[in-house]
């Protein structure tokens, strides 16, 4: 199995590679329309070895994303060759097409609880009750009090 | 959903997460957590965070369990899922009559 590095170069190989094929291809008695062929086909087998973050070991959370990237065909042909990512990202486009884009993923899913929510004060909110007696470090002191930023005069307040 | 958990079955973190959050949608509560806790363990914030609140609110577990809860919120705030802090500290607080006998061992075992 080839290393990282050995596919990156394979890939700026192949991205150098197809505007020579499409030069070539206007050269050529195919004329223009050749040429963007040749050049599209080449740039196509390119993003077929590499998404947008680098490699295709890299997880997107934004299935939108490889669809902008590559669009629709190259997503659906990396899907059918059995990659995660492009069957992720498919997945989501139909779940999206089936739901009418009303939100079921990405945006959606679980939410925070608002009704048992805290209204934080602008100083400094007690959380916890400290026990006395007890000599704790600075960490354990963090952990039992929510600092929020200040309106004025900025700082920890005292509680 | 079928391409979606092929993507799960490769270990697609997100995927695991969009599928439970699929079932959640469908009030499929049981598959819903099986899905986020599969994320869980991929070490997904947000499905932590999903896991904390559906032990939080008894949804598609047997009942609320609040530590184990507090548990899942307290590994995704870790991670730095803001919504897991902010359920935490609500759990610490409100309470619901349960947070100052489990609070030592919930920090004993972070």
């Amino acid at each position: 199995m080839p290393s990282r590095q050995e596919r990156r170069k394979a890939e700026r190989d192949a991205a150098k590679r197809a505007p020579r094929a499409g030069a070539a291809g206007a050269a050529g008695a195919a004329g223009a329309a050749g040429a963007a062929g040749a050049a599209g086909a080449a740039a196509a087998l390119a993003n077929l070895n590499v998404n947008q973050l680098g490699d295709w070991t890299t997880q997107t959370e934004d299935s939108r994303e490889l669809l902008r990237s590559l669009g629709v065909e190259v997503v659906k042909r990396r899907a059918a060759m059995g990659d995660g990512e492009a069957q992720y990202t498919q997945g989501c486009w139909l779940v999206r097409k089936a739901h009418g884009n009303a939100g079921v993923l990405g945006a959606g899913g679980r939410s925070p609880m608002a009704n048992v929510g805290l209204a934080l004060s602008t100083y400094t909110f007690r959380v916890a009750h400290r026990p006395r007696g007890v000599v704790r470090s600075l960490e354990d002191d963090d952990m039992f009090y929510l600092r929020v930023p200040t309106l004025g005069g900025g700082g920890r307040g005292t509680s | 959903m079928a391409l979606l958990e092929k993507a799960a079955g490769q270990g697609h973190a997100y995927a695991m997460y969009a599928l439970g959050s699929l079932h959640d949608s469908r009030k499929e509560y049981e598959q819903g957590v099986l899905w986020y806790s599969k994320g869980a363990e991929a070490w997904l914030p947000k499905a932590m965070f999903a896991v904390g609140v559906c032990l939080d609110k008894g949804e598609g577990v047997a009942a609320a369990d609040y530590p184990a809860a507090a548990g899942w919120y307290r590994r995704a705030a870790d991670a730095g899922h803001g919504d897991a802090a902010h359920n935490l500290c609500s759990l610490y607080t409100v309470g619901r009559g349960w947070a100052w006998r489990i609070m030592p061992a919930t920090f004993a075992t972070s």
